[in-house]
C-alpha cells in the first residue's frame, strides 16, 4: 500500500505541522472547540486512510483542508445546527474587537463564515480557495465579496468603523 | 474589492490571531526512484560523449583497439615462433 513519502513518521510530522490550522478551521466552521478536537482527529484519520488514493491533483495541504471542511460540514448537517451560539471558549482572551469579529462570524451563514475563516484565519487567497472549495475563482471572489460585505455590515452595527 | 474592504481587512487581521503558514507538503519520490533517474541521466550523458560523431573519445577507443590488435598479433607471433624453439 502506498504511504505518504517514505514513512509513517512523515505523516506524523505533517500532522503536527497542520493540526492547529485544521482545528482552527474546524472551530471556525462548527463554532465549537469541544467537538473540534474529535473532528480534527477524524479529518486526519480520513486523510491517512485515503492516502493511497490521493491523486496529487492538489497539494496535501489543500487536500487535508478539503477533508476537514467536509468533516465539519457533515457534523453540522448531522447535528442540524441552525442557530449558532457564541464561541465563548476562544473569545475569552480576545480583545473587544476580536470578540466582535467572533460574534459577527457567529451571525453569518455557513458558506460566508467558511470562506471568511479560510481567508482571514488561514490567509488563503482566491487561487487557493478555488482548489480547496472546488469552485471557480470567479465564484470564490463573488462569495468573498458578499461575505465581507455582510461582515462589515454587522461590525458597523456594533459600532466599529470598518 | 481590495480597496473597498481595506479597512475591514486591516481591522480583522489586526484583531485575530493568525497562525503562520507551514511549509506545504508534496509527495516526494522515493530514493530508489531518484537514484534510477540519476543513473539514467548519467548514462545518457556518457553515451552522448562516446557516440557523438567525431568525439575524441571515439578516436581514443579506436586507437586502443588498434593497439590491442597489434599486441595480440605480436603475442600470437611469439607463440608461433616458440613452437620452433
Amino acid at each position: 500500500m502506498f504511504r505518504f513519502g517514505k514513512s509513517e513518521e512523515e505523516f506524523q510530522e505533517f500532522y503536527r505541522d497542520h493540526y492547529r490550522r485544521i482545528q482552527r478551521t474546524i472551530i471556525g466552521i462548527t463554532r465549537s472547540q469541544m467537538v473540534s478536537e474529535e473532528l480534527t482527529q477524524d479529518a486526519f484519520l480520513k486523510a491517512w486512510k485515503g492516502l493511497p488514493f490521493f491523486g496529487m491533483k492538489s497539494t496535501l495541504s489543500t487536500w487535508i483542508f478539503q477533508i476537514a471542511i467536509n468533516v465539519a460540514l457533515d457534523w453540522i448537517r448531522t447535528h442540524k445546527m441552525t442557530k449558532w451560539v457564541p464561541l465563548l471558549e476562544t473569545s475569552v482572551d480576545l480583545s473587544p474587537q476580536g470578540k466582535a469579529i467572533e460574534e459577527a462570524l457567529d451571525e453569518l451563514l455557513e458558506d460566508d463564515r467558511l470562506i471568511l475563516v479560510l481567508h482571514y484565519y488561514e490567509g488563503f487567497k482566491a487561487k487557493e480557495l478555488k482548489k480547496i472549495l472546488v469552485i471557480p475563482e470567479g465564484t470564490v471572489k463573488s462569495r468573498l465579496f458578499s461575505a465581507k460585505k455582510k461582515l462589515r455590515k454587522i461590525l458597523l452595527a456594533k459600532g466599529f468603523d470598518v | 474589492m481590495n480597496n473597498e474592504f481595506e479597512k475591514l481587512d486591516q481591522f480583522v487581521l489586526r484583531n485575530i490571531p493568525v497562525i503562520k503558514k507551514q511549509k506545504d507538503w508534496v509527495r516526494q519520490p522515493s530514493t530508489a526512484k531518484k537514484s534510477l533517474v540519476f543513473s539514467m541521466m548519467l548514462l545518457l550523458v556518457i553515451s552522448f560523449f562516446i557516440f557523438y560523431p567525431n568525439s575524441p573519445y571515439q578516436d581514443a577507443y579506436a586507437m586502443e583497439e588498434v593497439l590491442m590488435w597489434d599486441l595480440t598479433d605480436e603475442i600470437d607471433l611469439e607463440i608461433e615462433l616458440s613452437r620452433f624453439d
